[in-house]
């Protein structure tokens, strides 16, 4: 269902949500509010849809590998950046950049 | 009929015109060339430079370099300039620890006070007392918040925070109490812990109120009157800022240095004295009242003295003359804002002070153009003559562009002097050369931007901006959009980028505004002050009005808004004047290399 708050839509397999704390902390801390909801597929893919359903247009798509973010302009499955999920920093970043596509501000690295 | 090259060594390009002429003394312009000069002007270097301009030129017709009967080659302005900045004011160093940054997301809003604990000593508070917390990055946001609220409840008053990684907001949204948090504290270790200090959060939207204010400074650590006038660079640099910390450093820590600005000696047929205080505008009314300038000294020990020593050294050894016999005939002198550094300032503070940049003209001997002119024979076996005044061969070269009459003055905008003739019905040409040019716009677009960085002052310089808004658009400096098929780099979203072939991200923290802003004025104290200044130097009787057209050549005629706000500051005088078009087809280039050819025929 599309989001009805401004929210950054996230989308994690059942798997994977030992992730979310730091991304969710990465977008928190640009006070950006967000959404999650469980579901099945490739972070690719989920960011992609998610990023549909998003109504700030901007997605999280998250599996036991990868965290990427995507805006719904992209091409699918051609996400704006791939994190690895191995690394806490880089979670953290990923949520945090997603946040700032939102706000127009430029990105961290 | 005989090929005749006319060769323009400039600083950076080395043009040529070929014509050709006839028996009758008529000329006719075949074609022209442009190639990059090859090593320093007036040296054999330049030789390379030239052989492949000619290639250029004569392959447009279809000829060879044997086809040449004779090359001229310009004489070079025998001067040279160069450019030095340093503050006016008096300069006070004061030691004391202050942090002003604007993370982009502090947490919670506030002016705290209170004593500097790190957080894993917060057992050691005192009641009554109030404290400021230091969070490393290794101390997680939750755990922070979670002890930070156990303390509170328990009585202790936590009136701030200072945190190292960026969770100011995530601290904050954990508290039961909102206590200003400032985070992004890079060298958090540095921060000297069990002293008093100060921590300000402004609400979104707004700029700190107490720290960027001397007072306010004062306020809070009781200061003297003295320590108050020591404060204020801390104030000035935490001004803008949305959140600050301020620490008062143990008495005698506080050291003070005073550099005085000094004066400047204009030594010519009178002699003048200037304070260097009294900024730019005194500055050159001083200098335009003196004529005939014959040397121009700083006060020794001062920060005039020391720059004016500067730009001496630098001709000296460019010119290999003797340091005593180096003479400055022309100076420019700019206001403008340098950043200086905060003592004691823990992320690299700087606030910006009232400055002065000058540009200053030295005469030299004559640029060794003999030597240039002998090499190019050897290589070329062709006849190669030192030819013309280049003042008076960009006069006649300007006077092809379609449109002009005589009496014409030229304005040559290059990149180390500003140079001005002006061409009567006799034939007769008068010109003068000025300092600060080019090189002095990019060196105050670096300093009043806070660039560090001339290359990209350079191109701040040349291009226009953008914003890139999103992944698919850029908004220029014009208000115009510009879409893109494929999506950008995301390295260049939200950034503010240079419009030159390839997009160039500016990743220094200003807007596009403020760029704009300081280019264009730049660009307006230097060309705009100098060539009303050449001008008026030129000009029959000293009046603008007496030229009824200028026209602009050089490379500066090039840049982009350059030539339209000289023209709209010269109609003020009912002046035409606009970008040259050196025989109708060459814009402002060619103007001497054109000039060499046309006066081939009075040799």
């Amino acid at each position: 269902m599309e989001t009805i708050r401004p929210v950054i839509k996230i989308l994690v397999t059942s798997g994977s949500e030992s992730f979310l704390k730091e991304v969710l902390a990465g977008i928190e801390e640009e006070s950006v509010l967000y959404e999650v909801e469980t579901r099945d597929g490739g972070a690719r893919e989920l960011a992609t849809i998610a990023a549909s359903l998003s109504l700030l247009e901007t997605g999280i798509g998250i599996d036991e590998e990868f965290t990427c973010i995507t805006i719904c302009k992209l091409p699918k499955n051609e996400p704006l950046q791939i994190y690895s999920c191995l690394d806490n920093d880089k979670l953290r970043l990923a949520g945090c950049n997603a946040a700032r596509i939102v706000k127009g501000i430029p990105l961290k690295y | 009929m005989k090929i005749v090259a006319g060769v323009d060594i400039g600083n950076s390009t080395t043009e040529v015109c070929i014509a050709s002429a006839s028996d009758n003394k008529e000329i006719y312009v075949l074609s022209s060339g442009l190639s990059m000069t090859t090593g320093i002007k007036g040296t054999i270097k330049n030789v390379e430079g030239i052989i492949n301009a000619l290639k250029v030129a004569m392959n447009k017709i279809g000829k060879d370099l044997l086809d040449i009967d004779t090359v001229r080659i310009n004489e070079a302005a025998p001067v040279i300039g160069d450019t030095a900045m340093e503050t006016i004011t008096e300069t006070i160093i004061t030691e004391s620890t202050m942090i002003g940054h604007n993370p982009s997301t502090p947490g919670g809003t506030g002016l705290g006070i209170g004593e500097l604990i790190r957080i894993d000593k917060l057992d050691k508070m005192q009641k009554q007392k109030g404290y400021i917390v230091v969070i490393p990055e290794k101390v997680d946001y939750e755990i922070a918040a979670s002890a930070i609220n156990v303390f509170a409840s328990a009585g202790y008053e936590i009136v701030g925070a200072i945190a190292q990684k960026d969770e100011g907001v995530l601290i904050s949204n954990r508290l039961t109490n909102i206590i200003p948090i400032l985070d992004e504290v890079k060298y958090i270790d540095k921060l000297p812990l069990g002293i008093k200090g100060a921590v300000e959060v402004a609400d979104s939207g707004y700029t700190i109120k107490t720290l960027s204010n001397p007072y306010g400074i004062a306020s809070i650590f009781n200061l003297s009157p003295n320590e108050t006038r020591q404060i204020v660079p801390v104030a000035k640099s935490l001004v803008g800022s949305r959140s600050a910390v301020v620490i008062k450093t143990p008495k005698g820590e506080v050291r003070e240095k005073i550099i005085p600005s000094g004066s400047l000696y204009i030594r010519g047929a009178t002699s003048q004295k200037i304070d260097v205080d009294a900024g730019a505008v005194e500055i050159m009314k001083v200098i335009e009242s003196v004529l005939d300038i014959q040397d121009i000294e700083g006060e020794a020990g001062t920060n005039i003295g020391g720059m004016i020593n500067t730009v001496k050294n630098v001709m000296a050894e460019l010119t290999e003359v003797a340091l005593q016999d180096v003479k400055i005939k022309d100076l420019l002198a700019i206001d403008t804002t340098l950043p200086i550094k905060v003592q004691g300032g823990l992320a690299g503070e700087t606030f910006m002070e009232k400055a002065v940049a000058v540009a200053a003209m030295v005469k030299a001997d004559k640029l060794p153009m003999i030597k240039v002119a002998n090499a190019l024979k050897e290589k070329l076996l062709r006849q190669v003559n030192v030819a013309g005044v280049e003042a008076v061969m960009a006069s006649l070269g300007a006077f092809t562009t379609p449109g002009v009459k005589l009496p014409l003055g030229i304005l040559d905008l290059g990149g180390g002097s500003t140079d001005a003739a002006v061409l009567d019905e006799k034939g007769i040409v008068k010109s003068t050369h000025l300092a600060g040019a080019g090189e002095l716009i990019t060196m105050l677009i670096n300093s009043e931007l806070g660039l560090k960085d001339r290359t990209m002052a350079e191109e701040i310089k040349k291009n226009p901006i953008a914003k890139v808004e999103s992944l698919y658009h850029i908004r220029m400096e014009n208000g115009e959009v510009k879409f893109f098929n494929t999506p950008l780099d995301a390295k260049f979203f939200g950034r503010v980028v240079i419009l030159k072939k390839e997009m160039m991200p500016i990743y220094a923290d200003i807007s596009m505004e403020k760029i704009v802003e300081v280019r264009r004025s730049a660009k307006k104290r230097v060309f705009v002050t100098n060539a009303l200044r050449a001008l008026k130097d030129i000009a029959p009787m000293n009046n603008l009005r007496n030229i009824p057209n200028i026209v602009l050549v050089g490379g500066s005629a090039l840049d982009f808004e350059i030539p339209e706000m000289l023209m709209s500051e010269l109609s003020k005088y009912k002046i035409v004047a606009g970008s040259g078009n050196i025989r109708a087809v060459e814009g402002p280039r060619n103007a001497v290399a054109t000039g060499l050819v046309l006066s081939y025929i009075s040799s």
